[in-house]
């Protein structure tokens, strides 16, 4: 059995939550505790992945990373390689795909906290920002366990995307749910349901960590 | 009793509160008239489609043949007392359906293979081969359309990314690879290659510009789009025959032959060949 | 060193609108029926919320001043404030609660001795009494050495036998700090017992006719417990 596409899975998985997990805490911070104008258009706006259908993004995705596009133009004059079809454009697609994912868990578990805890944190002498790290993250470990879930799930799944933005290379952008749907195209069905069970087995695996982590 | 509105409005009658016992009668029976104009309505409608059940045919077609498909199901139904109804999917993915029960008439595939599969499975009648297509390596840059051939336009620097619909599921994608393995250019090209999962998202790689040019189906290359770019015919590949074959599974078989022989009707030769098919 | 305040701010019932001063080493009480403002004066007080009007000084340093525009945020306002509910910080225990803003754990370990709760110090907050965890929030702020103490109702939802040994507490506290502190109550036995100045709110108003200042400690505890104490004081309750 081929386990390259699955490797590939897990790591683009791993790195997404990892990623997210530290972009989307302090925007789930602001949408959570500040009041601003337009506030809600720009949470609307971080929604949005989900409201769109996976190829639909993906699309889009293309056209901002390939060689013609905002972002792929940039990223090629800074490092010389392109973005789309790397590992590490399939990573920035999938992370902007999973974003709500990652925001909406969050923002709720820290809507959920006392308002006093902060207020006490800032009478005994903390920042906003130091508030944030040492009051409201260590309280929310429950918000932030799911959110890692939901992304980490999310991510090894990932297909319409990926489909689009990733180019099917083997070894770079090749992922699992990729090569499943190309065993199924090529009627290899047991290769097809091999990988699909190891698929389950992994995100079920990790829910399952996440699970007992955020209990203790 | 009764006018023949009345029943509608039972839903504003449900309204009201005190409530006389005549006018309790009369919504009682108004509510039954409007239970019978529903069963009535649902009636009519089921006889209507088990009517047009008899005279139409489901297609599954590959994706890739869908805008020649739709000229010519209009005109096969122009000249036939049968509607054509169709469905467009990737091959692959309308196999698995089959496969598994989906009840068409005919699957137009983009290959010979898997119709072939299904024949030798018991689940259609025999394929023939109603269109033949061509890869070709399809370019927008007007730099690289100056250059003599598909080859010296591979050789170009400035191609970074050469889109290819995956061989193990594309005919065309396997053309491609056999035309490139004859010229001992495959593990040449092949660092630089972005695999798509069909011909059509091959060019569509090349059309967003991700890639600098693609071996993608002739169809795609003499289309509206495709005409914005330039094409090279790649002789050494050979021609993907498209077949289809008539489901055994299907209620309308004789109707389902009639239509894979106008397939393959000199009216049908000349909408194919406008759309890049042989 | 006092603390002088004179804020003024709208709500939607009443209008808060009230100027007075606590000098160093005393307790001023803050007492009133519920919903007359109390606890919102405090918290104009602390910066957690922000005066429509108003300038509140502590000492040499001027905390907010609305005629210059100014307001120094919450952080920056050396105080320390008890809540009424003690939100101790769930995730951290005793110990780490009591010193979250000092860097002096020999100061943090005195107080928590002084206030008895040193052997809880590696409890969570979840599995000790009520009382113990207000001791602690009260450890808590005056670890940082604060410029001024507020407290709010600290000790309203403990028993009375607990009420009374913190009561004493804050009394002996009083002396020794020699900081301003700000208490608020709707207990009127509780407030003669600490105070040293009472002013009553009604309404977001000091109701003037209600200033007293009691004679200080020759009152025995039950002369200030009978009701006949009450009315030599003259003050009367109003709810």
């Amino acid at each position: 059995m081929d386990w390259l596409p699955l490797y590939l899975s897990m790591k683009l998985a791993l790195l997404c939550t990892v990623i997210l997990l530290i972009v989307a805490a302090p925007l789930a911070g602001l949408m959570a505790y500040s009041r601003f104008r337009g506030k809600s258009f720009l949470e609307a706006f971080f929604n949005l992945p989900m409201a769109l259908p996976p190829t639909v993004m993906g699309f889009y995705l293309l056209i901002f990373m390939g060689p013609s596009g905002a972002v792929g133009a940039l990223w090629e004059q800074w490092t010389g390689s392109p973005l789309a079809f790397s590992f590490l454009g399939i990573v920035v697609a999938s992370a902007v795909y999973s974003l709500p994912f990652a925001l909406m868990p969050m923002k709720t578990a820290f809507q959920k906290i006392d308002r006093r805890l902060l207020e006490s944190a800032y009478v005994l002498g903390l920042t906003p920002a130091s508030a944030f790290v040492r009051v409201v993250l260590p309280n929310s470990i429950n918000g932030i366990a799911t959110s890692a879930i939901l992304v980490f799930v999310h991510s090894m799944g990932a297909f319409g995307v990926l489909l689009m933005v990733g180019g099917s290379i083997p070894g770079e952008t090749r992922v699992a749910s990729i090569a499943i749907y190309e065993a199924v195209q090529s009627m290899d069905y047991t290769e097809a349901g091999r990988m699909s069970l190891i698929l389950l087995a992994i995100s079920y695996a990790f829910m399952l960590v996440m699970n007992r982590l955020s209990r203790s | 009793m009764l006018k023949i509105t009345e029943p509608f409005l039972v839903f504003v009658r449900l309204d009201y509160a005190g409530v006389s016992a005549w006018s309790v009668k009369r919504t009682f029976l108004a509510g039954q008239a409007m239970f019978a104009w529903i069963m009535g309505l649902a009636l009519i409608l089921l006889m209507t489609t088990s009517a047009l059940a008899a005279d139409s045919l489901t297609v599954a077609v590959a994706a890739s043949f869908k805008r020649p498909f739709g000229e010519i199901a209009r005109r096969f139904e122009a000249g036939h007392p049968i509607k054509v109804k169709a469905t467009f999917a990737s091959t692959g993915t309308l196999h698995s359906q089959i496969v598994n029960g989906a009840l068409y008439d005919i699957y137009l595939a983009a290959d010979e293979k898997r119709p072939q599969v299904l024949h030798e499975k018991g689940l259609a009648e025999s394929p023939v081969i109603y269109a033949r297509g061509r890869v070709v390596l399809w370019t927008k840059r007007e730099n690289l359309c100056r250059a003599g051939d598909w080859k010296s336009t591979l050789r170009d620097a400035g191609v970074r990314k050469v889109s290819i619909a995956s061989p193990t599921i594309s005919p065309y994608g396997a053309a491609a690879e056999s035309a490139l393995r004859k010229e001992d250019l495959w593990n040449v090209v092949k660092p630089r290659f972005v695999y798509a999962q069909d011909a059509g998202q091959a060019f569509q790689y090349v059309c967003t510009g991700a890639a600098a040019a693609g071996f993608c189906a002739l169809s795609d290359a003499v289309s509206g789009v495709g005409r914005e770019g330039c094409h090279f015919d790649v002789e050494e590949a050979p021609p993907v025959n498209q077949a289809a074959c008539v489901l055994i599974r299907s209620k309308n078989r004789e109707a389902a032959r009639r239509f894979v022989e106008f397939l393959q009707s000199p009216a049908s030769e000349k909408i194919k060949g406008e759309y890049g098919y042989r | 060193m006092a603390l002088d305040v004179t804020v003024k701010k709208r709500r939607h019932d009443f209008d808060i609108d009230v100027s007075f001063s606590c000098k160093g080493g005393e307790v001023l009480v803050l007492i009133g029926p519920s919903g007359a403002g109390k606890t919102t004066i405090v918290r104009l007080i602390a910066g957690l919320e922000n005066p429509d009007e108003g300038r509140i000084v502590c000492g040499d340093e001027i905390w907010a001043d609305s005629d210059k525009g100014m307001s120094q945020p919450t952080r920056k306002r050396r105080l320390g404030y008890v809540f009424q509910d003690y939100p101790l910080f769930p995730h951290l225990t005793l110990g780490a609660n009591a010193a979250f803003s000092s860097q002096n754990g020999a100061e943090v370990d005195r107080l928590m001795k002084r206030f008895g709760i040193h052997h809880l110090r590696n409890h969570k907050p979840d599995k000790v009494s009520g009382g113990e965890r207000q001791r602690c929030a009260i450890c808590q702020a005056l670890a940082r050495g604060p410029r001024a103490l507020l407290l709010d109702e600290p000790f309203s939802a403990l028993d009375v036998t607990t009420r009374r040994l913190l009561r004493d507490d804050i009394v002996v506290l009083k002396g020794k700090l020699g900081i301003p502190m700000i208490y608020v109550t709707h207990d009127i036995s509780e407030a003669l017992a600490i105070a040293d100045v009472i002013v009553p709110i009604v309404s977001g108003k000091i109701d003037r006719n209600w200033i007293e200042r009691p004679r200080n400690g020759k009152e025995t505890e039950e002369q200030i417990l009978q009701p006949k104490a009450a009315r030599k004081h003259r003050l009367s309750l109003v709810y």
